[in-house]
């Protein structure tokens, strides 16, 4: 397991747009999803006030989370479509905006580690994308991305009934265009195991780490194709994005900028 | 720190009086602001608590004391606490109250670190209540009193970074730019007048042979250890992905022994690369980043083969032997504060580690300050 601390890129500019994200993120999990999220409510409820909370928790799932099967046939869960096969659960929403879940998706976690995990990525890889690209390019990038990764863990499972959510293909999306903008970027990492240290070690062994541990997870919900997908769409976007001359443009400005501040120049 | 130990010091600058607060001041007026903000916090769970919502709670006690703090300090020019203890709150290069973003990230730094404590402790608590009360449940109890035991790290790193700073600057004032000053010093406080204040924040360690390094430099340049071995760095990897892969299915027996069969191979392969590095040149890869040198004490020389894998083999297992952190935390204590700054791997190599004799002073200190930005290379 590693866990990413910082990466060794001099910052220029408040990263505005990431932060915003992570506080988006944060303030959803606590405020607007119900309390079942907060402790993983389980599915042997005893009491009846934890049979509500399962009940909330599920409805909300449904609604906003994206269902592979319900995109597909354009049909809610809750009228039965023919082509949507495995367990669901019993509280199912009856009015539901299929389209709309693709986007709410991404702003939803499962728990609190599930939340953290993925925001530590965010800022760690996140700020030095947003640097380069500008802001209005890395959210269309995150959020888009975010929307294509989801599309494509559809595609490969187009009957599942079972909801995706969480921020990890659009993390994924930002990884992968990291990768491309900050090729030799190293990140301050602890690696857990193989005895716990402390080191810098290139984002790309990060990201190897990271996508490779995955399928090591005991945890059933892990959907690796929707990483691959948003590490692949990180690539191509931050390739299309960096022709942009604005960009380039900012990304020689700050490469100077950095070496001036640590005294290269003199 | 005894007064006249080994090694000569060069005489001290004059210490710091001017703008620098009081620590018993200081210490009544958290005191103050803790009972405040316990009542704050109380106030906070009985208005807005929800029994089934502990993340929510937990956020919206640290919110009401990160506004208590910020919101006093950017209006007051201080917390109640300070105020009535005769302190004040300043920006550096700023007259008058600190700005509202700046009065802001201190007291959002410091009321997390004050409220992790006894988070931790809870949950810790927590764990093991509820593994006492599930017998299913015993590797609970294991984790819950790991959590138990580092609960007091947040309160350490708070109080460490306050009372090792020379103008007691912790990480709230550096995370926000501010000093904690009398209330009476009405003056501007100028970063250029603050000794220290960018690099080197102790007076330099003079021996025969060269300057000491600082122990933080020498840190970061561990951190950087990898960083032109590539096939080392994927060495790791492979290692971390073994200790990850359960390869005997659930059996726990048989993943502790891939977990410690990786640690042991990375240690072995770490003490023999180590070895080699500074026995033939003196330094390893960070070392040479940060401008630093490992050298005998007699003469300016990598020390021998065999006093080099003593070094290494201390300074392995140390580092990865968390039995022996606390070891590693003299060491660390014994780099900052010994007069010649060696820690225990220095003893059992019989080594110094210096400020490389053969860089300028003005380039080692560009290197120092490129470790301390995080940026080389």
């Amino acid at each position: 397991m590693a866990i990413p601390i910082r990466d060794d890129r001099s910052r220029a500019v408040v990263p505005w747009v990431t932060l915003a994200l992570v506080v988006a993120n944060v303030v959803i999990f606590l405020f607007v999803q119900p309390s079942g999220f907060q402790f993983g409510a389980s599915e042997d409820a005893v009491d009846q006030q934890q049979t509500w909370q399962l009940r909330d928790r599920d409805e909300f799932l449904y609604r906003y989370g994206t269902v592979p099967c319900e995109v597909v046939a354009r049909q809610a869960l809750a009228d039965d479509p023919a082509d949507c096969v495995g367990p669901r659960s019993d509280f199912l929403p009856d009015d539901k905006a299929i389209l709309l879940s693709l986007l709410t998706a991404i702003f939803l976690h499962a728990s609190i580690d599930h939340l953290a995990g993925n925001l530590l990525f965010l800022w760690v890889f996140g700020a030095h994308v947003e640097q380069r690209l500008g802001r209005a390019n890395f959210l269309g990038l995150y959020v888009g991305g975010g929307v294509l990764a989801s599309l494509a863990f559809v595609a490969l499972h187009q009957r599942s009934a079972e909801p995706l959510i969480g921020a990890s293909g659009a993390i994924a999306v930002a990884m992968g265009a990291y990768l491309v903008l900050v090729p030799r970027g190293r990140v301050l990492t602890v690696i857990v195991s193989a005895a716990l240290q402390v080191v810098y070690v290139p984002a790309a062994v990060v990201l190897a780490l990271f996508f490779v541990t995955q399928f090591f997870i005991d945890d059933e919900g892990v959907a690796w194709e929707a990483h691959a997908a948003g590490m692949l769409i990180g690539i191509a976007g931050a390739l299309v994005l960096s022709r942009i001359p604005a960009v380039r443009e900012r990304g020689r400005q700050q490469e100077l900028d950095a070496d001036l501040r640590v005294g290269r120049e003199f | 720190m005894a007064p006249g130990g080994a090694g000569r010091r060069p005489p001290q600058p004059p210490a710091v009086t001017g703008p620098v607060a009081s620590k018993g001041l200081r210490a009544a007026a958290r005191a103050i602001d803790s009972i405040a903000g316990v009542v704050l916090g109380a106030a906070v769970l009985v208005a807005f608590g929800d029994a089934y919502r502990l993340w929510t709670d937990a956020f919206l006690v640290w919110l009401a004391l990160s506004l208590y703090e910020a919101l006093t300090t950017g209006w007051l020019g201080a917390t109640p606490g300070k105020r009535l203890c005769g302190l004040r709150v300043a920006e550096l290069d700023r007259l008058g109250a600190p700005s509202a973003a700046a009065a802001w990230r201190r007291a959002a730094t410091s009321s997390l670190l004050l409220l992790l404590t006894p988070l931790l402790a809870l949950a810790g608590t927590l764990a093991i209540a509820a593994s006492s009360a599930d017998p299913d449940r015993r590797e609970l109890a294991v984790v819950g009193g790991l959590v138990l035991a580092s609960s007091f790290v947040p309160w350490a790193i708070w109080l460490a970074s306050i009372l090792g700073d020379p103008l007691g600057r912790g990480v709230g004032d550096r995370a926000g730019t501010t000093i904690v000053t009398a209330d009476r010093y009405r003056g501007v406080v100028a970063i250029r007048d603050l000794p220290g204040f960018a690099d080197a924040v102790r007076p330099p360690r003079l021996l025969r042979l060269g300057r000491v390094a600082d122990a933080d430099v020498r840190f970061r340049a561990r951190l950087r250890r990898l960083d032109d071995a590539p096939v080392l760095g994927a060495a790791i990897g492979l290692l971390a992905l073994a200790a990850s892969v359960p390869l005997a299915g659930d059996d726990p027996r048989s993943v502790r022994l891939v977990v410690l069969a990786s640690s042991v191979a990375w240690i072995v392969l770490f003490v023999v690369v180590e070895t080699r590095q500074v026995a033939a040149t003196g330094r390893t890869r960070g070392h040479e980043l940060a401008g630093l040198v490992i050298s005998r004490r007699d003469r300016l020389a990598p020390p021998s083969t065999g006093r080099s894998f003593a070094r290494a083999l201390v300074l392995a297992l140390m580092a990865y032997v968390p039995l022996l952190w606390p070891l590693l935390g003299a060491s660390l204590l014994m780099m900052r504060l010994g007069a010649a700054g060696r820690g225990l791997h220095d003893l059992a190599g019989g080594t110094v580690v210096l400020a490389d004799p053969a860089l300028s002073p003005e380039a080692q200190r560009q290197r120092s300050m490129r470790m301390r930005l995080g940026r080389v290379g």
